[in-house]
């Protein structure tokens, strides 16, 4: 995988990230200030950047390493001429949802929500719907916790106007 | 297991392709709701388009037509008919072809002749366009196709005619054939 984190030799201005847990991270200011929520802590008090500690109400810092990478590499990608190959954005981007389990996807969706920055919360609200696109309703519902209010015949009403939609699905 | 708050699930049902939504319908009472609400619809039809995957992109037209409102479904049926096997398979939206904010198919009608219908994303209506003059009819494959700004249509007629259309200027039926 391919994170280029700066060596702590260079001149890049750092911030200061505390995770929910209490743990910190220290971040090139370039990256930090992909988040929103970190930016607009800073705005008009650019002064503080390098004394202040940004707290991350609910990022836990078990997720804090992948996310930075993901800023790192996509803030590069983005930047890059010509733009990077398609396939390299790709392979980075599986590499990153490997062996995340469905829970770790779901808190660091509400993570990339908390630190406001589209890129990645749509990046991995697609990645969750890709989970579950060609799965059974019972599998949805036991991967949002959702209980079945329907009465039976409720249930098969709605499931036989909508018939169509049940071709083809993986399996569980 | 900690699940993601509710007001998340729009988040990713809006990446979610049609087909997908019709069938969560049955997850619980609210989802219907949820997925015919009419911010939730336009909200998908525009994440739809920026995800850029025109395939998608068509899911989210179509069924949101005939399926997630109820309005045009009517106008479908007023208008012309679908192959019925287009539904079936979930087709309908592979066939469609996307141009000029609009999404077009071509196929043969009941009685034999070349239909070419287009839902117009802006109006959400649909109408259907005049086919080239003297195009092949009877026991015909259609298939639509985009160069450029132009429409194409190729009709494969059972007896090994082929034949080639571009109509040139939006809606003008101009024939070209090969």
């Amino acid at each position: 995988m391919a994170s280029s984190s700066s060596s702590s030799s260079t001149q890049v201005k750092k911030i200061t990230l505390k995770a929910a847990d209490g743990k910190h991270f220290e971040v090139e200011e370039p990256v930090a200030m992909e988040m929103e929520t970190v930016k607009s802590f800073f705005v008009g008090n650019e002064d503080a950047m390098k004394d202040m500690v940004v707290p991350l109400l609910n990022v836990s810092s078990e997720h804090m390493p992948a996310i930075l990478d993901f800023y790192r590499n996509h803030s590069e990608f983005r930047k890059r001429t010509p733009p990077p190959p398609a396939e390299e954005v790709k392979a980075f981007n599986e590499a990153f949802l490997e062996n995340k389990s469905d829970e770790q996807l779901m808190e660091m969706i509400m993570a990339a929500n908390f630190l406001n920055t589209k890129e990645l919360l749509n990046f991995l609200t697609e990645a969750a719907a890709n989970r579950i696109k060609n799965k059974s309703v019972e599998y949805v519902r036991a991967f949002f916790g959702i209980e079945n209010d329907f009465t039976p015949e409720e249930e098969a009403r709605i499931r036989a106007e909508n018939e169509w939609a049940f071709d083809g699905l993986d399996e569980d | 297991m900690s699940y993601l708050p509710p007001e998340f699930f729009n988040e990713i049902l809006w990446a979610l392709p049609v087909k997908s939504l019709c069938r969560f319908k049955s997850v619980s009472k609210k989802w219907p709701y949820l997925i015919s609400d009419p911010h939730f619809v336009k909200t998908h039809l525009s994440r739809a388009q920026t995800l850029g995957r025109t395939r998608l992109l068509a899911d989210g037209e179509i069924v949101e037509v005939y399926s997630l409102g109820k309005n045009s479904r009517t106008s479908v049926k007023s208008g012309f008919l679908f192959p019925n096997k287009y539904y079936k398979m979930g087709f309908l939206v592979k066939v469609g072809v996307y141009l000029n904010g609009t999404i077009h198919w071509a196929f043969e009608d009941l009685d034999g002749s070349c239909v070419i219908a287009a839902f117009d994303l802006v109006e959400e209506k649909f109408k259907t366009l005049p086919p080239p003059d003297n195009v092949l009819e009877g026991d015909c494959r259609y298939t639509l196709g985009v160069c450029g700004r132009y429409l194409y249509l190729a009709a494969d007629k059972s007896d090994c005619l082929k034949e080639f259309c571009v109509m040139l200027e939006y809606g003008v039926k101009r024939g070209s054939l090969s």
